[in-house]
């Protein structure tokens, strides 16, 4: 008698929860594009950035797409870690932010209603 | 399209004079035999070689064929047909086959014999090798000694060999054919012999004369009794044996089977069928019939049976599995049963088929391309690090380079870049597999570690850094090529390079392409395999994939690029020799990379680890063998005009671009949906149709219809207002599509709640008398339903229904139209209209329509 056997499954990997932001600041402060061995980086027409610092109770998750800044609907991306949970964002086109909007985590594409909200807002910086 | 119907409602009646004709195995020069297939058992084989005809009585034509001695070697040139001949009928010859030269299509050697299937063991008495010429010598050797040889192969051979294996033997499999030796196979050593399982005996038909028997271990002794009569034993190479028995069977008759291995071991438990009456005879299994095919390929069918092909109620073909040929293509409208007969024993059922359109025949496994060993090493210079696989001397570690493919010139190379994932797992080893399969065809592939760029980082900034490692690896490559004494010394052409990244890897490799500046380095094409698009993230243009050959392949259950960026690099590609989108539902974003454990898949139950690699292999390998060895086929793969043997083609959705295509209407003009991109007028009838973005966003000043749309370019979307509205899309100029096909991008647009019930449009031809002539989409593969995916986007965290509207290519073949109705002027083709003949009012969202000429070998 043949069995038609149950398949073994795979462990799933385990959701990952959204960030909470425990601490944030903003400045005004100078940008310096990757240096590349073979080309001048895309992000070298930019000489200065809005600065997002955020410390957070969780380490983001090893995702090719974690979850990302939104200050109000606007997504920043560019981002680099600067020590153990804390990361530092870069907004190129200050523009975009609107005055008091508020800054949480989320998954890019989602809807305000599904990030994960902070206390803080977002306000310019100032300084040219 | 298909339906098991009884045989006693058809008026079926047989023809004894209709026999079909065998056919046989390729033939190469200095074979010294062919081996024939298709032939009904005991047929008398007439084998014709350029005028000089040898003849033989054959007993059955499975599980091999008959394998015919020829009086002399077959020499390149030659025409040699064959025909085969019973006590009531005599078929045609064959097409008549010219006899090759292997060294045309085998430059470097003939291919590298296969122990098939593996591994062998201790006191194994015989093995079976695959990825033979027909004709050749395989012969066997254990610790370098010949334990095994047969003069005159078959293209899969099974070879005795003694004395039987010894434990801890190194053996391998040789071939040569015009004392032109291929490399020996990989060594398999012989391990203790498992415990032996009860054979497998599925109870035959009486009348039959076949037994099939299962379960076999490799290299076993299987002895046979029918009844109580011991009758013979058989060497087995494994998996299954098949023999033919006389006298023929009688109802109720049992056979016995048992499996030895070791003389000193006991037998395995008794395997036992009994004969089963006529009645149990069901009908066999059938591929899809294309119209103007001129065989029926048989799936499944009883050991021993005959085949039977019907068309219109008359009997049309007579022969045995899996072809059977026929005197005239299959026409539209055609009726096709098929049944099967296995002895005095006819089938209760039979096969009913209706022809459609488009049903790609199953061709090889594209990626087993296997010509030569394969060496390896890791190389470490800096920060520059990762794992090469190469055609080699032999199989193993740091061996060296083939000398034989060294001698014919430089070889191309593709460099692979994985994406991000715990930097602790050494993701760079996760395409092994892929590596392996790119240098036994005769590619080197170099894997790149990432590794140090799978910190906290993200963004373009991250890509670009991607991107300037890569090259970096690439630099080492030439720095390898241009020393002395190292394995690469003058060995890679440069102006044959191909990338391939997954993930953030697949982001980095479009990006290389735009900003490389190596002197001497061109790039053929890229695979980006589940890519994200930061570019796009960061507010960016998307990069254009352009100047080389482009596939993305999209998993449809992505749990981590759940929006499937990849589809905007095909939408955004051009000028590229084509491109190529592969999406497969059932897929996950890790299974593709074997340092990636977890399953992140949405949408149902993943295909296994193992599929999802056999689905990058067979697509990814036909991208390389084409763009990087010129190998002619490939692209059928790709265009859906063949589907691989070796991969879940039934989870894989096509979409492929040709540039030699007149294109009728891609909407990307943004001229409004009353003009099409050849600035004819436009016309839609009883339903509504405009143009949108087909985005996440505006794009292009259009907006989405709605949120299910992940690509980015401008399409059209058509809902019906009335059963059969009409699109009607005029050519300025009149076309002559005969012999060329019409190709349409097609979805359902995902809307929720899902309906019950999926849909379907008609494709019309007018000429220039408005005679229009339809084809349904079901004629060509059928409209598939949105890849669901709800219910687990909703519950993670990101919360959101990311089920798509993901456009696919459908052909259809002018002359499938012209099959219609005959008046249908192909040459005078004025107008191309959709036609939506649903009730159900389910919008269609549509792009690339385009009059196609098959101009790719």
């Amino acid at each position: 008698m043949t069995d038609a056997g149950q398949r073994e499954p795979t462990p799933r990997r385990p959701e990952f929860e959204l960030p909470e932001i425990v601490e944030l600041t903003i400045r005004r402060a100078p940008f310096e594009a990757p240096r590349l061995r073979h080309f001048e980086s895309s992000l070298s027409r930019f000489d200065e950035a809005i600065e997002f610092h955020v410390r957070t109770n969780e380490p983001l998750p090893y995702l090719d797409e974690p979850p990302m800044l939104y200050v109000g609907e606007t997504l920043v991306t560019e981002m680099r870690g600067t020590g153990e949970r804390e990361y530092t964002f870069f907004a190129f086109d200050e523009e975009r932010l609107e005055e008091g909007a508020p800054i949480a985590f989320g998954f890019p594409g989602t809807p305000s209603a599904q990030r994960r909200d902070s206390e803080y807002r977002y306000h310019a910086p100032r300084g040219s | 399209m298909s339906r098991e119907v009884p045989r006693e409602q058809i008026d079926l009646q047989p023809n004894p004079e209709v026999l079909s004709p065998p056919y046989l195995e390729n033939l190469y020069r200095c074979a010294v035999n062919v081996v024939v297939h298709g032939f009904v058992p005991h047929a008398e084989l007439d084998v014709d070689v350029d005028g000089t005809v040898t003849t033989e009585t054959a007993r059955f034509p499975h599980p091999h064929g008959h394998n015919m001695a020829l009086p002399a070697p077959l020499e390149a040139g030659q025409m040699v047909r064959v025909r085969q001949r019973t006590a009531t009928a005599q078929s045609d010859w064959s097409v008549p086959e010219t006899v090759a030269d292997h060294t045309q299509e085998y430059p470097h050697g003939p291919p590298r014999p296969v122990i098939d299937p593996g591994p062998v063991y201790a006191c194994g008495s015989r093995t079976g090798v695959s990825n033979l010429l027909a004709g050749g010598s395989v012969w066997i050797t254990a610790d370098g000694g010949e334990v095994g040889r047969v003069d005159g192969c078959r293209e899969h051979q099974g070879v005795n060999v003694n004395p039987d294996y010894s434990l801890g033997q190194v053996v391998r499999a040789h071939y040569q054919l015009c004392d032109d030796p291929s490399a020996p196979s990989e060594a398999s050593t012989a391990g203790p012999p498992p415990p032996l399982p009860r054979p497998d005996v599925p109870d035959p038909v009486e009348s039959g004369e076949k037994l099939w028997i299962g379960n076999i271990v490799n290299g076993a002794r299987v002895t046979v009794w029918r009844g109580t009569t011991e009758l013979v034993t058989y060497r087995c190479w494994g998996y299954a044996l098949e023999i033919g028995l006389s006298p023929p069977f009688t109802p109720g008759e049992r056979f016995e089977a048992v499996q030895r291995m070791c003389p000193s071991d006991p037998p395995s438990p008794t395997g036992t069928g009994t004969v089963q009456p006529c009645s149990a005879l069901g009908a066999p299994g059938v591929a899809p019939v294309q119209l103007g095919d001129q065989h029926i390929h048989v799936t499944d069918f009883h050991p021993g049976a005959v085949i039977e092909v019907y068309v219109n109620l008359v009997h049309k073909g007579t022969g045995t599995a899996p072809i059977v040929g026929l005197d005239d293509p299959i026409a539209f409208g055609d009726v096709i049963h098929v049944g099967q007969v296995v002895g005095t024993c006819v089938g209760q059922t039979v096969l009913e088929l209706d022809p459609v359109c488009v049903a790609p025949p199953v061709g090889r496994d594209p990626s087993d391309h296997n010509i030569f060993p394969v060496g390896h090493q890791e190389y470490l210079d800096g920060d520059v690090h990762g794992s090469v696989y190469y055609p080699a001397q032999d199989d193993g570690a740091s061996t060296p380079f083939n000398e034989r493919l060294a001698e014919s010139g430089r070889v191309p190379i593709v460099f692979l870049v994985h994406g991000r994932h715990s930097p602790a797992d050494p993701s760079y080893l996760g395409y092994e597999y892929l590596q392996r399969e790119l240098a036994r065809a005769g590619i080197i592939a170099a894997s790149v570690d990432q590794n140090a760029l799978n910190g906290d980082a993200h963004g373009v900034g991250n890509i670009e850094h991607r991107a300037d490692l890569a090259i970096e690896h690439i630099v080492h490559f030439q720095n390898l090529d241009a020393a002395a004494g190292d394995t690469f010394s003058n060995r890679i052409d440069f102006d044959r390079v191909s990338l391939m990244g997954h993930s953030r890897g697949g982001d980095a490799v479009i990006t290389v392409p735009t900003v490389i500046a190596l002197a001497g380095v061109r790039i053929r094409s890229v695979l980006a395999l589940a890519p994200t698009n930061a570019r796009h993230g960061a507010g960016l243009d998307t990069n254009r994939p352009t100047g080389h050959a482009f596939m993305t392949l999209l998993p449809a259950g992505d749990g981590d690029v759940r929006r499937l960026n990849g589809a905007q690099f095909y939408d955004q590609a051009t000028d590229v020799p084509y491109k190529s989108q592969v999406h497969v539902e059932n897929t996950n974003h890790n299974f593709f990379n074997r340092e990636w454990l977890f399953d992140d898949g949405v949408g149902g139950p993943m295909l296994s680890r193992y599929e999802h690699e056999r689905v990058l292999s067979s697509y990814a390998m036909p991208l390389y063998r084409e763009s990087l060895l010129g190998h002619s086929g490939m692209i059928d793969y790709l265009s859906n005009h063949r589907r691989p043997a070796s991969a879940r083609s039934d989870k894989v959705r096509l979409s492929f671009g040709w540039p030699e295509a007149l294109t009728v209407d891609d909407h990307d003009e943004n001229n409004t949906i009353d003009k099409n991109s050849l600035e004819g007028d436009t016309d839609p009838t009883g339903l509504a149709a405009d143009e949108f973005a087909f985005h996440q966003h505006d794009h292009d000043g259009l907006s989405p219809f709605n949120a299910s749309f992940f690509g980015e370019s401008l399409g059209m979307v058509a809902q019906p207002e009335e059963v059969n509205g009409t699109f009607r899309s005029e050519l300025p100029d009149p076309v002559d599509v005969a012999g060329q096909e019409i190709w349409i991008r097609a979805a359902e647009v995902y809307q929720h709640p899902l309906a019950a019930q999926g849909t379907s449009f008609d494709l019309g031809l007018e000429d220039g008398n408005e005679t229009v002539v339809w084809v349904s989409v079901d004629d060509v593969g059928g409209l598939p339903r949105p890849y669901l995916r709800r219910a687990e986007d909703l519950a993670s965290r990101h919360q959101r229904d990311l089920t798509k509207t993901m456009l696919h290519t459908f052909r259809f073949p002018s002359g499938c139209f012209a099959a219609r109705n005959r008046e249908l002027q192909l040459e005078e083709i004025r107008a191309i209209l959709i036609r939506l003949p649903e009730e159900n009012r389910l919008a269609l969202a549509f792009d690339d329509l385009q009059i196609v000429e098959r101009t790719w070998s």
